[in-house]
């Protein structure tokens, strides 16, 4: 039986004696991986002029946490042209950075509207709507494309269009 | 087996992000939040007083209020303004501590060698310290900017050091005197906007006070937060010593007579700042008396100058009080010399005399000068019944009808030399004022022209946002809506009433309730889009006469909107608590009374901010105590 045939089978699987090793099975095309490049390469370019001319900061470390988003979506798209078991890793090891990153920055905004919140006693209406904002941005244009593409290349049908099996 | 672990998986990624969340942000608030004090009653406060007052009198009394404090009592002598001496008392209560205070003040020289009546009608100032938090520390894990930028609450929160063991503070008072509040300015488009402590001169400040040698690191730096209180003014004594909030008392409560009052005592602060050649003393800065000199100083504006001026012949009209009157006559008089010069005025092809206001240094004319110029000499007409300046005013007039356009605009710029009005530049204002000023005119010729191109003028600025994104936003329209009553009932277009209804919720969005933000209660009622920034007073003023004008037009209309009612006492109350009046003129410099500083931590007055607020508390002074 071909894998993922089925999505379900009634017979239990056999299991194997020692952990999966990632075994390289013929690559099936699968239009999804290159829509997938040319978002990255997109995102990556936006959130670089994003960051370079609109949100430009002075600050060294929070520079390098602002860069790494791009960065890693473009690692992402590269990951996805240049396919097989490499490619594979990459992207899946570029999106979860990605995502972890992003998940610092909303950390950071919660540390900030906690740090205001304390020194002046309130939040206030239009700073929780920045913040709001803010958030929703981040997701919206940074983690949303690693996280579809992530649970993607971890499904079996990513798998299959870099031609891996466990 | 497989169900089960997907089941946790999902309840993981749904909930520890939030855990996270919210971890972190109980954790930061809980480190960085200073409890508001809980205050000393008036037998308390007394009590400390006493004892301090005592001491500086070269008598003794012991101070036995068993209250906490966090170490330090601070102890300010005020007199004729200046901080002349500052102690702090240290002890683990604050009996203890006032005792320690009133021990140093007995033996402080400079305090014991001031002439009696001197010591008698100082004032001093106390700071209980009530509870500390750190200094910033966050801001490698925050949003980069936060934490450098809005590190204290200003004006409320003080900084502070330990020094060889010793508390060495500086008061909140202290840091808005030393202007290390709004220190730097984040954009580059936004020159004039400042924000984020100095953390090098506070440093440096502490220093110097605590006599130390080597300098302090920012790391050593707290904050802290204070019960403050002030002692009464000689003619107030006795009674308990008054409550400070952000160095001000709790506002007078509002009511007619009481705004009638603060609007007189800023016409005596106008007057008090007109120089004899009937310029006015341009800026103020109360905590060290500095003045702007009227006769020499470049810095100085012809609008502003009229707008006063307006503002003067307003208070005469609705109190007649007769020492108003030499003033305006003054301040007009500069504006007669100045066209005396001759070099704004011109005939038009069809024989019509116009002219404009022109200052000395100034080669290109503002439309904004000229027509608050009219407002204020048909305001001064409308008060006397003296026509004495209308040929001036018809000539200014006839200069605003050259520079309206056939659509009811108005070109802003005039090149006197040239004879050419600028096509293409656009000011704020100045199509609101013009428009004003014809209406003003109308009322005291009851000339047709005038009427039909206020009224053009306003049709123009009300239905320039009609487009799309124009129903989500105003700009500075109180010019508008003060125009668009003074038009009534010439110009009755129920549009005008529906925009200044819509501009003044626009404006309700921007004005805070008692409670919405606790410890920026004092903010309430004035504008401003957030409670980091303290809002500036001008806006309480200038929006508010808008907004008058807006209840009136809802009022000839019939439909008077109890809102814009409710947001004009709001801010009325509000502007009331930051006037400069004796309860908290202690650390004032110079004839201060009736003077309005530009923001709750900025001492500066300009005299645009006296009249913008004045204006707006004498107008609804005459209607306010109506049901």
């Amino acid at each position: 039986m071909g894998r993922g045939s089925k999505a379900k089978s009634s017979k239990p699987r056999p299991r194997p004696a020692s952990l999966p090793v990632a075994t390289v099975h013929p690559v099936r095309a699968d239009r999804r991986r290159w829509i997938y490049a040319g978002l990255d390469v997109l995102f990556a370019v936006v959130q670089a002029i994003l960051i370079w001319k609109v949100v430009p900061n002075r600050l060294p470390s929070a520079s390098v946490h602002l860069w790494t988003l791009p960065i890693c979506t473009l690692a992402l798209g590269l990951g996805m042209i240049r396919g097989g078991n490499q490619g594979w890793w990459i992207g899946v090891v570029a999106g979860s950075v990605a995502l972890f990153s992003t998940v610092l920055l909303i950390v950071r905004i919660v540390i900030s509207a906690a740090f205001l919140s304390g020194v002046y006693g309130a939040f206030g209406k239009a700073a929780a709507m920045t913040a709001m904002i803010s958030v929703a941005l981040l997701i919206e244009l940074v983690a949303l494309l690693p996280i579809v593409q992530v649970k993607y290349l971890l499904t079996r049908a990513g798998r299959r269009a870099f031609g891996i099996s466990s | 087996m497989i169900e089960r672990r997907r089941l946790v998986a999902l309840i993981v990624v749904w909930t520890l992000p939030s855990v996270l969340f919210l971890a972190t942000a109980a954790f930061v608030y809980t480190k960085f939040r200073i409890p508001p004090p809980d205050r000393l009653d008036d037998a308390d406060r007394t009590a400390v007083m006493a004892t301090l007052r005592a001491a500086m009198m070269g008598s003794s009394v012991p101070c036995t209020v068993d209250r906490p404090v966090e170490d330090t009592l601070a102890v300010t002598v005020w007199s004729k303004g200046r901080a002349v001496a500052r102690i702090d008392g240290h002890g683990t209560s604050v009996g203890a501590a006032t005792q320690d205070a009133a021990q140093k003040l007995a033996g402080y020289a400079p305090v014991t060698t001031m002439p009696v009546e001197d010591r008698e009608a100082a004032r001093l100032q106390v700071d209980v310290i009530t509870g500390s938090a750190p200094l910033g520390g966050i801001e490698r894990y925050a949003v980069p900017g936060i934490a450098e930028m809005l590190a204290i609450n200003p004006g409320v929160e003080g900084i502070g050091a330990v020094i060889k063991g010793t508390e060495v503070v500086l008061l909140p008072n202290e840091l808005v005197t030393a202007k290390v509040l709004a220190a730097k300015r984040p954009s580059n488009a936004l020159p004039d906007f400042a924000m984020g402590i100095d953390l090098a001169r506070i440093g440096s400040l502490l220093q110097t006070r605590a006599q130390a040698t080597s300098p302090i690191a920012s790391a050593e730096l707290f904050r802290f937060r204070t019960d403050t209180f002030v002692e009464r003014p000689v003619a107030m004594r006795p009674g308990p010593p008054i409550q400070l909030y952000r160095g001000n008392p709790t506002p007078p409560p509002l009511s007619g007579k009481t705004l009638r009052e603060a609007a007189l005592s800023g016409g005596r602060f106008l007057v008090a700042h007109l120089a004899p050649n009937g310029r006015y003393i341009y800026e103020h800065e109360l905590s060290t008396g500095q003045q702007t000199d009227p006769i020499r100083s470049s810095n100085y504006s012809m609008p502003r100058h009229a707008g006063t001026t307006y503002f003067l012949a307003e208070l005469y009209r609705i109190t007649k009080e007769e020492w108003l009157r030499e003033p305006i006559e003054r301040a007009f008089h500069h504006l007669a010399e100045l066209l005396a010069t001759g070099k704004c005025g011109s005939r038009l092809p069809d024989g019509t005399e116009i002219d404009c206001v022109l200052d000395r240094n100034e080669q290109i004319a503002h439309l904004g000068s000229t027509a608050l110029a009219v407002v204020a000499l048909a305001e001064y007409q409308r008060a006397t019944g003296d026509a004495t300046y209308l040929p001036i005013a018809t000539k200014f007039s006839s200069f605003l009808l050259y520079m309206q356009r056939a659509d009811g605009s108005f070109r802003h710029l005039y090149d006197p030399k040239n004879q050419k009005p600028d096509d293409k530049s656009e000011l704020l204002y100045y199509s609101g004022e013009a428009s004003l000023a014809l209406a003003r005119m109308y009322v005291v010729t009851k000339d047709e022209r005038y009427a039909t191109a206020a009224n053009k003028g306003l049709r123009w600025l009300v239905h320039w946002y009609d487009f799309f994104m124009g129903g989500f936003f105003y700009g500075e329209e109180h010019w508008t809506c003060i125009a668009a009553e003074a038009a009534w009932p010439t110009a009755n277009d129920p549009e005008y009433k529906t925009f200044c209804h819509g501009y003044g919720a626009f404006l309700r969005a921007q004005q805070p309730v008692p409670g919405e933000h606790p410890d920026q209660d004092d903010f309430a009622g004035a504008y401003n889009v957030t409670s980091f920034v303290p809002p500036y007073n001008t806006p309480a003023g200038s929006r508010t006469e808008a907004m008058i004008s807006s209840y009136l037009l809802g009022k000839h209309h019939g439909t008077p909107d109890p809102q814009v009612r409710a947001q004009i006492v709001a801010a009325m109350q509000y502007a009331l608590g930051q006037q400069i009046r004796p309860e908290n003129d202690f650390n004032v410099v110079g004839p201060g009374l009736g003077g309005m500083p530009g923001s709750p931590i900025d001492r500066n007055v300009r005299i645009d901010f006296v009249q913008h607020v004045c204006s707006a508390m004498i107008r609804a002074s005459e209607w306010i105590d109506e049901p």
